[in-house]
């Protein structure tokens, strides 16, 4: 029976209407915040997609206060704004105070989002119920997504990939080895600019499907489990990005069957499973593999233990 | 005796802020800024689970509930880190959403755990005058209070008796390992009360909006002062103003208390960041930029001392191409040293240092 | 305050493969480098030494100006070096990189060819035979897909110079590269080293062990802030000169 109802929910993303947006959305967030998460994770910034997600809540709040109407386009201009703001503010703080990073990020963190909190009750008191649900960004509701939203959305992501693709081996060399880089004459400070942009870009994809609080986890996630399977930095981001859509798909699916549940819940779960299997399973890294080879080895050096000492009692005698 | 609901909810609030800052000051002074995210979105879950368990919300189950939460949270999140696997920051960033998607999840789909998930994110203070203490009938006043101010005894009988052991902890680490066990004991310790204030707190604020307590007043301090006193009680100035303007304001404005006050901090944070005196952008810039003059200076006169002693001949326009600076600024130095006295000009405009010039020289090569 | 230069001024700036004026480098109030006139002579092995924090990382990564510069001039061939800048292959110190980072040898060799490369074109089998000639060059063939991570300190730092090799330069700047490493790396590097010597190649190292300057180098630049010495390692390498640049420093009062 349950297996009837999986198949059901799995058929329903190609024939239903409404779910095959949902997936969809969630599949685009998925493979990009996989792609991009990648880099945030391999530059030590991982928590620095927190405070950028928490940083865009303000500027949903202000595009809907000018532009009065929920236009998705729009509410992500907004929201991409303010996030990069929240970035330069957190990097401001690092450079010229003798604040430290942990820090700087809660401080963005934090106080954008209480603006952002003030900006939504203050919406509500204004508009009551055409506040339009724009608290479905706190925690993502993938089952508003409308066939607009997902094309805005898929265009947002072939955006990033596309420029992923093009600077490639500039963002590996600046993530890698940037005064190296430097020395070649890139311009590592744009190329880094340029990096969190894109970034940026991703976490608005996945305010829809996620949301504010918990898009940190689909920056981190699908990158550390891709890195348990693979040490080939190629590799690592196309499977960060299968990764990624599937706990998308598979979380969103989830959620459809209950009543009002929010879909970021659900998907990051879901993601966070796919890493502890990682964890365990893959080969060469994991705990499983890991535990045999060494049961495997301990084994061994008892036999080569008791071949030695044998062959001493033979020359020696029973001591 | 009836005290008006406006002055519960200020006090709750301040309390709030003064707990939290005073805190926040240990987490920023050991870099241990995100932990407290990690630790305040956690402790919803170990929240939900004790009002499963106990049927309500005992304020004894959710604090144990939520303490333990959070030491579960610390607990995973240094087994990922030490495992290799990953790097500390990215460990919080994954276990924390993992724990308070769980939370969330558990909130929205028990029909009837009173919480709901906005609160979850930002409080519900307004409640505070409302929810009540009974002592046998008897109405002792709000229960936000009276939990609060026992925190807030912890809190100070926490800092007050540990104070040498957190202050050599934080500022020396290595003299405070040779000094043995006592540096881990006061680690978790403190893990403890963050959780604590974390959950106590969280009823007010909700769980983001307590990381802006913990954190900002205490970073605003700071850039403020060097002493761990005077930090400590310039963080919780700072809170409890920006606890009592926020309240005023989102009263005024009609928006959200908790939200209101969080921005607040971060408005206090950014006028001393700006203005403050010493550290901050405009005490800073200018004297950056007095200091490079000093340094041109030294560097321009050094330069016109080896010149001349290799017989060759400096003039403003012979010093930009040397230095690689531009003609105007050249100029600016050439005037400048001319008016101190440091050099004089000969009839082809070429300089030759004075006595004076001559020991500011001196100065520099040693 | 004197500086000693054995050469004299009328040798011919083409000798010469950088020509370094009146540079300063300072950060705030702290000067790291302070006047300092300079020339790299063509086709030589030179050393840089001076204790720490005397300004010898410093004073290579100002000459490919990757700290900004506070005064001064720095000429490589004639030119600026972001004219330049192809004639110049670096060498960071080995810490300087996180060696988790999930690529292999011969990927981190075939970064030395993205500049040549430039914007938007991609590696493709050219850039990974060049690549590959270098790692054997330094005798690292076998470990062409080792990620960096398992290789030891001087795998590591030979992986670095095959990246220097493949961008094929008239001018090496390095920092460091025998600190650390065991006795074949040293034996491999020195060797390749001195073939590009003879092939007219201009070498900077910045060198950690005072016992093997005169062994291993024809020139030593001493540093502590100011330049202390310049020459070929027979005229300048005295006990003299040693004593002044590891003398403790006072602060400078600026």
């Amino acid at each position: 029976m349950i297996l009837e109802e999986i198949l059901s929910i799995f058929l329903g993303i190609f024939t239903d209407y409404t779910l095959r947006y949902v997936a969809l959305g969630s599949a685009i967030l998925g493979i990009t915040s996989g792609a991009l998460g990648c880099f945030t994770v391999l530059r030590k910034q991982s928590l620095f997609g927190d405070a950028i997600a928490h940083a865009a809540l303000p500027g949903i709040g202000f595009a809907y206060l000018f532009a009065g109407t929920k236009d998705s386009l729009l509410l992500m201009l907004g929201a991409a704004i303010f996030a990069w703001f929240g970035g330069m503010i957190t990097l401001a703080i690092t450079s010229t105070t003798r604040i430290k990073q942990d820090a700087a990020l809660g401080i963005t963190l934090s106080v954008f989002f209480g603006l952002g909190i003030v900006l939504l009750s203050y919406l509500q008191s204004i508009g009551g119920a055409s506040q339009g649900g724009l608290d479905r960004f706190l925690f993502g509701q993938a089952a508003a997504l409308i066939e607009s939203d997902v094309i805005n959305l898929g265009i947002l992501s072939a955006l990033c990939f596309t420029i992923l693709i093009l600077f490639y081996k500039e963002f590996k060399i600046t993530t890698f080895d940037s005064s190296f880089g430097q020395s070649l004459g890139f311009p590592i400070k744009y190329l880094n600019a340029l990096l969190t942009s894109v970034i940026v870009v991703a976490v608005v994809i996945g305010l829809h499907t996620v949301g504010v609080v918990l898009m940190v986890s689909m920056l981190i996630a699908p990158a550390a489990a891709a890195r348990q399977w693979t040490s080939n930095l190629k590799n690592m981001i196309i499977l960060s990005a299968i990764f990624g859509g599937l706990s998308g798909i598979i979380g969103s699916m989830i959620s459809s069957t209950a009543e009002g549940m929010s879909t970021g819940p659900v998907i990051v779960i879901t993601i966070t499973a796919i890493l502890g299997i990682s964890f365990v399973f893959s080969p060469k890294q994991g705990y499983l593999f890991k535990h045999l080879h060494n049961q495997r080895k301990s084994q061994t050096s008892l036999d080569n233990i008791k071949t030695i000492s044998d062959k001493e009692k033979e020359n020696h005698g029973n001591i | 005796m009836e005290i008006s609901s406006d002055l519960i909810i200020i006090g709750t609030a301040v309390l709030v802020a003064a707990n939290c800052a005073s805190i926040g000051v240990f987490l920023v002074l050991r870099k241990m800024a995100m932990m407290s995210d990690a630790i305040s979105h956690s402790v919803l879950l170990g929240i939900v689970i004790a009002v499963f368990a106990v049927g309500g919300r005992e304020p004894v189950a959710v604090i144990v509930g939520g303490v333990l939460s959070g030491i579960l949270t610390i607990s995973l999140v240094e087994l990922l880190y030490r495992s290799g696997k990953l790097k500390q920051d990215s460990s919080i960033g994954i276990i924390f959403p993992f724990l308070f998607a769980i939370g969330v999840i558990l909130v929205t789909q028990a029909g009837n755990v009173h919480i709901d998930v906005q609160h979850v994110l930002y409080g519900s203070i307004e409640f505070a005058p409302f929810d009540t203490l009974y002592l046998d009938e008897l109405n002792i006043g709000s229960k936000s209070i009276w939990v609060l101010g026992i925190l807030a005894i912890a809190n100070v009988s926490f800092i007050v008796i540990l104070y040498k052991e957190l202050k050599i902890s934080t500022f020396d680490k290595s003299l405070a390992l040779s000094a043995g066990l006592m540096p881990l004991l006061v680690h978790y310790l403190l893990m403890i009360m963050v959780a604590t204030t974390a959950v106590v707190a969280f009823e007010s604020v909700g769980a983001i909006l307590v990381i802006a307590f913990f954190i900002v007043p205490a970073s605003a301090a700071f850039l403020l002062t060097d002493r761990l006193s005077r930090m400590l009680v310039l963080s919780v100035s700072l809170g409890i103003i920006s606890a009592v303007i926020g309240y005023l304001f989102a009263i005024f404005a009609d928006v959200s208390i908790s939200g209101s006050m969080a921005s607040i901090t971060g408005i206090i944070f950014g006028l001393v960041w700006v203005f403050g005196p010493n550290r901050g952008l405009i005490s800073r810039w200018r004297r950056i930029s007095k200091q490079r003059f000093e340094v041109d200076l030294g560097i321009i006169l050094t330069h016109i001392h080896k010149e001349l002693g290799s017989n060759r001949q400096v003039s403003t326009s012979t010093m930009s191409n040397s230095l690689g600076w531009t003609k105007e600024y050249s100029k600016k130095l050439s005037e400048f040293i001319q008016e101190q006295k440091f050099v004089e000009k000969n009839t082809q405009g070429n300089f030759t240092l004075t006595n004076i010039g001559l020991k500011k020289v001196e100065n520099y090569s040693n | 305050m004197e500086q000693k230069s054995s050469k004299k001024n009328s040798e011919s700036e083409k000798d010469y493969s950088v020509i370094i004026k009146n540079l300063s480098v300072t950060y705030r109030t702290e000067p790291a480098l302070w006047n300092i006139d300079l020339n790299f002579p063509k086709g030589q092995m030179i050393a840089i030494v001076g204790p720490n924090g005397a300004g010898k990382s410093t004073l290579i990564k100002a000459v490919m100006g990757l700290v900004p510069i506070t005064a001064g001039k720095v000429s490589i061939f004639g030119k600026t070096y972001s004219k330049n800048r192809d004639k110049v292959a670096y060498v960071p110190q080995r810490g300087s990189v996180d060696w988790d980072f999930p690529t292999d040898a011969l990927d981190v060799v075939e970064m030395g060819l993205y500049g040549k490369l430039g914007w938007f074109r991609r590696p493709n089998s050219k850039t990974r035979n060049l690549a590959r000639e270098c790692l054997d060059k330094v005798g690292l063939s076998n470990y062409a897909d080792r990620q960096i991570g398992q290789l030891s300190g001087g795998q590591q730092q030979r992986v670095f110079l095959a990246r220097a090799l493949a961008q094929d330069a008239q001018i090496y700047l390095m920092d460091e590269p025998l600190n650390g490493v065991d006795v074949i790396t040293e034996k491999t590097i020195l060797s390749i080293l001195e073939n590009l010597k003879k092939e007219g190649k201009t070498i900077v190292m910045v060198h950690h062990e005072l016992q093997t300057v005169d062994k291993y180098f024809d020139w030593v630049v001493m540093v502590n802030r100011n330049l202390i010495a310049n020459g070929p390692i027979k005229e300048v390498f005295t006990k003299i000169n040693l004593d002044r640049t590891y003398q403790e420093k006072q602060r400078m009062s600026i």
